[in-house]
């Protein structure tokens, strides 16, 4: 460069000085500025694409795990249906007592059934002309899978006392120990015989009564004691007018508690899960979010304090279709029908029955359960549905269920009956 | 030569690298997207197959339900083919088939995308196929105590596209579509159905 400047005329040399030295002029400068303007911009709206894009993927795969979750517990509970309990009470002809007429047995209890299908909660006004989710209760020794044999039945008069055998491997296997102290026994029982659950004892002749434990008792270590209330009356064979009941202390008779368990889509209402809300309550998805939930009924049909679940969040519908004996030929051939999800009819075969189904049908008919369970991404982020039927791939979250909606993660699966593969009465 | 370089621009060598690397780093992104959006696609049909499985298994459970005999009280009867599955084992035992929709139990071989049975298995983006073999036949060792290995497999197009023609095809074999991998994802679940307790 030195050579070229010793060979250049002066005046050259200045100016070629002049323009090394001098600043971009004002076009270079918002040529510039407009060039990196644009790039700033395309890299802008990519990088915020793809946040947008792995928000959403993450969305629809929380629904996808939370409609696993779910699914897998209502499974498992409705596949152990039936277990240590009466498929239907009221045709239960091992069953002692009248639970049609005796105004004693309490209202859930007259309806002891394996399974009830009904129409669910009423749902936020977003989601009601999109989906009418079932529900489902269930019935069956859910707290323990022991029988608990019976030292003594005691009447007081005002209340019945059972006393179970403290040396048996199922209070063994229970974990209680009379050397523990009073506290912690009353604990271990408290665990599985809580107030509100119904209790089964099914005496020697294989005949059942049900009553509704109103507490348990280890004042006395050694001698476990289940409370149950006068709701409903238990019957004593003390006459030969009595055809069933209980006789002398009935030593060996078997005891197990059974458990009402009610499914359903609706808002949480548990004080304890207010916090849940509470977090999201500004936000406008959140308004109408409704999520699957397992509570626990007492005999009366009341939910037991304490036992809501939160199953699956998001959940915006539940529905069951049933598989029943439809017929029944020598009685023992019996030949099966597949109700669909939604259709009408489920109600008469696995409705509540009280009142009363028909004669030839009830819950103890039924061989399984078809169980569809949808739950939504928690962000509405699709601002057109794919229509489909049945079931669901988006729900408008917007007035009257329109724009904008959120995706839909759908599971289907069928469920065998296990504990209920002989009941035919009443056909 | 060092005042020509402060005067000149980028060379279009310099800018054609500067848009490779740009298109690699854009092309890299677009593809993570198809492989996150593949992998959830996939993640989903995983779980509607292994539920349709489970559902299959449990529709064989619910159909012993009809399989009461040779029982103590009745050895000379047969009712197997009272049943709407299980008397498979009878025209194929220990064979991979393709069950025929049932229209009285709403179930069959094919499903849809959110895994529901469907009666137009041209419809169908899952189909199924089923294998029953004996672990125990209904009169040995004992009368009544019949069981059945109860095998089934679903599968769908790993491209998602629908086939009409070929997917869930009752005439298809069986056999050959099992082995073809690289066409189909596959999902097995096997279990024991047993006859009946009889009344």
């Amino acid at each position: 460069m030195a050579s070229i400047h010793q060979h250049q005329p002066l005046e050259i040399r200045t100016a070629a000085v002049r323009r090394r030295d001098r600043a971009f002029t004002l076009v270079e400068l918002m040529v510039a500025i407009t060039g990196g303007l644009f790039m700033s911009v395309a890299v802008f709206a990519l990088a915020r694409d793809g946040s947008r894009f792995y928000q959403r993927e993450s969305r629809i795969g929380d629904a996808t795990m939370g409609s696993v979750i779910g699914f897998e517990r209502l499974r498992l509970d409705i596949a152990r249906a039936g277990y240590l309990s009466s498929p239907n009470v009221r045709h239960d002809p091992q069953v002692c007592g009248n639970p049609v007429t005796d105004a004693t047995w309490p209202k859930q209890l007259k309806k002891l059934a394996s399974i009830a299908v009904e129409a669910g909660p009423p749902m936020p006004p977003e989601l009601a002309t999109q989906v009418s989710p079932d529900s489902i209760t269930l019935a069956s020794s859910y707290s323990s899978v022991e029988a608990f044999p019976v030292r003594n039945v005691v009447d007081t008069g005002a209340e019945y006392q059972v006393y179970l055998q403290e040396k048996s491997s199922a209070m063994w296997r229970l974990g209680y120990d009379d050397t523990k102290g009073q506290a912690a026994c009353q604990a271990v029982l408290s665990g599985v015989f809580g107030a509100g659950r119904a209790l089964r004892i099914v005496d020697k002749t294989g005949s059942q009564q049900y009553g509704t434990i109103s507490g348990v008792s280890a004042a006395t270590p050694a001698q476990p004691m289940v409370i149950l209330s006068r709701a409903p009356v238990l019957t004593f064979r003390s006459s030969g007018a009595a055809l069933c009941g209980f006789r002398g202390f009935e030593t060996g008779s078997l005891a197990n508690v059974v458990n009402f368990v009610r499914y359903d889509i609706r808002r949480l209402t548990s004080a304890s899960y207010g916090p849940l809300y509470a977090a999201s309550a500004g936000d406008p998805f959140d308004a109408s979010r409704t999520e699957l939930v397992r509570a626990e009924l007492d005999t009366d049909g009341k939910e037991i304090a304490g036992t809501q679940e939160l199953v699956a969040e998001y959940a915006v519908d539940l529905k069951l279709g049933i598989t029943v004996v439809n017929s029944v030929l020598n009685a023992t051939d019996p030949t099966l029908l597949t109700l669909a999800p939604g259709d009408a009819n489920i109600g008469g075969w696995a409705g509540p029955t009280d009142p009363e189904l028909a004669v030839n049908r009830g819950p103890h008919l039924v061989r399984a359960i078809r169980v569809r369970l949808g739950i939504r991404s928690r962000e509405a982020d699709r601002k057109e549905k794919i229509s489909t039927e049945p079931g669901l791939f988006r729900i408008g979250l917007g007035p009257n269920g329109g724009a904008p909606f959120a995706r839909v993660r759908t599971l289907q699966a069928d469920i065998a009956l296990r504990n209920q593969t002989r009941p035919t009465w009443g056909l | 030569m060092s005042f020509n370089r402060v005067r000149q621009g980028y060379t279009i060598i310099e800018l054609m690298m500067g848009l490779a690397v740009l298109g690699v780093g854009v092309t890299g992104i677009i593809a993570m997207q198809k492989v996150t959006v593949s992998s959830n696609q996939h993640a989903k049909n995983l779980n509607l197959a292994a539920h349709i499985a489970q559902a299959w298994q449990e529709q064989l459970a619910a159909d012993a339900v009809a399989w009461n005999h040779p029982s103590v009280k009745n050895p000379g009867l047969d009712d197997l083919g009272n049943t709407v599955w299980l008397k498979l084992v009878s025209s194929s035992p220990n064979a991979w088939v393709q069950p025929a929709y049932d229209g009285t139990l709403l179930f069959g071989p094919g499903f849809d995308a959110l895994g529901n049975p469907v009666s137009d298995l041209n419809s169908a983006v899952f189909c199924t196929h089923l294998r029953l073999s004996w672990l125990f036949p209904a009169d040995k060792p004992v009368v009544g105590n019949g069981l059945l290995r109860t095998e089934v497999r679903v599968f769908w197009r790993r491209d998602g596209v629908k086939d009409t023609a070929k997917l869930c095809d009752p005439s298809a074999s069986a056999d050959a579509l099992g082995k073809d991998v690289n066409t189909y994802h596959f999902v097995y679940k096997a279990s024991a159905v047993r006859q009946n307790s009889p009344i």
